[in-house]
């Protein structure tokens, strides 16, 4: 019976072969740096890191910037804690990249890169062996160019390779305890800016702030404020689509976001969809 | 995609608005609160309306509201 390396009592989970050869895999490397983002894969991964490996033996490592929603920087550090792994936080610069500014449709390859190219220098001076991302088997149906940055630095996914898909994570993350297991999926605020459209500390504040007002208003699960110019368009999930589309609320849902400094506030009538301005842009995976 | 059919069909329909396109993005705006909510009662229809005219996404403008409009219990 595999025993958590820390000698403690093994941390509350479920007995899956998936699960044990991620843990198998982790201890043939002996050593790993985890990019965190706080979101549910690379916790998982983490979890199981610190469970494998002993605290000693990994680090995660999450990235700090005006990309990332405030709101996710705060969880993300507060789930660390929760678990109970060592966690370092890095300034990235990916606004400096004139690439990544640019907004094309592999920006997250230049995001990807500075993140990568910060992390790496790390795992080289704390002799940690492997450097690990929480791409699971589900992303690589996505565009994700992003991707191609990591393999370029020798970025392993474990999640990916050992066929873990999300709804897995999920329920893996919710046997072991972890807050982390229902996180809506939480990519940065550039996403909410159209291909082309030039990313600044200030348009990223501006949505940012439209999606903290809506959650503040109480409104659950996935939400996106898109930036398109003066306007702001709002995507809902299917539930609250429904729930907020008397006049009242969409009174305040549009206050709200004004509040931001959008001009003018519309409302997406399909809702979320994830990758909607792939869609918009005619931007097809690979 | 053509804002003009869109908002020819729409109005075909009964609902008071305008529509502008931005690339593939339909904007539909209602000319006051009551057309708004007549847009959102029909909204599956308006937008498959959209996508006949080849918009990918369809969004209404939440408009209709003075500056100073108070907002519910305050």
């Amino acid at each position: 019976m595999r025993t958590s390396h820390t000698g403690q009592p093994p941390f509350p989970r479920t007995e899956n072969a998936r699960e044990t050869r991620l843990a198998e895999w982790l201890q043939e490397r002996g050593s790993a740096l985890v990019g965190f983002s706080g979101g549910v894969d690379s916790a998982y991964l983490a979890a199981v890191a610190l469970e494998a490996l002993g605290p000693d033996r990994m680090l995660a490592v999450l990235g700090r910037s005006p990309s990332v929603a405030a709101g996710q920087w705060e969880s993300a550090v507060r789930a660390a804690r929760e678990i109970g792994f060592p966690l370092q936080v890095v300034e990235t610069g990916e606004l400096e990249d004139a690439n990544y500014v640019a907004n094309p449709t592999n920006r997250c390859y230049f995001c990807k890169s500075v993140l990568w190219d910060a992390l790496l220098p790390i795992a080289r001076e704390r002799g940690l062996a492997v450097v690990l991302d929480g791409t699971n088997a589900d992303d690589l149906a996505d565009h994700r160019p992003g991707a191609m940055a990591a393999a370029e630095r020798g970025v392993h996914s474990p999640l990916a390779a050992l066929g873990f898909t999300k709804a897995e994570i999920r329920e893996s993350s919710r046997a072991r305890g972890l807050a982390t297991w229902s996180q809506p999926a939480s990519p940065c605020l550039s996403s909410r800016l159209p291909y082309g459209t030039e990313v600044t500390p200030e348009r990223l504040r501006q949505v940012d702030h439209a999606e903290r007002a809506l959650r503040a208003l109480g409104i659950d699960g996935d939400l996106r404020v898109r930036h398109h110019g003066d306007l702001a368009r709002v995507e809902l999930n299917r539930a609250a689509l429904v729930t907020w589309l008397e006049p009242a609320r969409l009174r305040q849902l549009r206050f709200a976001v004004a509040g931001a400094g959008f001009g003018r506030v519309c409302l997406d009538l399909q809702g979320f969809r994830s990758g909607s301005l792939n869609v918009l842009e005619g931007v097809t995976p690979g | 995609m053509s804002a003009a059919s869109l908002q020819a069909a729409l109005e075909a329909r009964g609902l008071r608005c305008r529509v502008h396109g931005h690339d593939r993005m339909a904007v539909v705006t209602p000319d006051d609160e009551e057309a708004l909510a007549a847009v959102l009662r029909v909204r599956d229809d308006v937008v498959r309306e959209g996508r006949v005219q080849g918009f990918t996404h369809v969004a209404v403008e939440l408009c209709g509201v003075p500056e100073d409009a108070s907002l519910p219990g305050s």
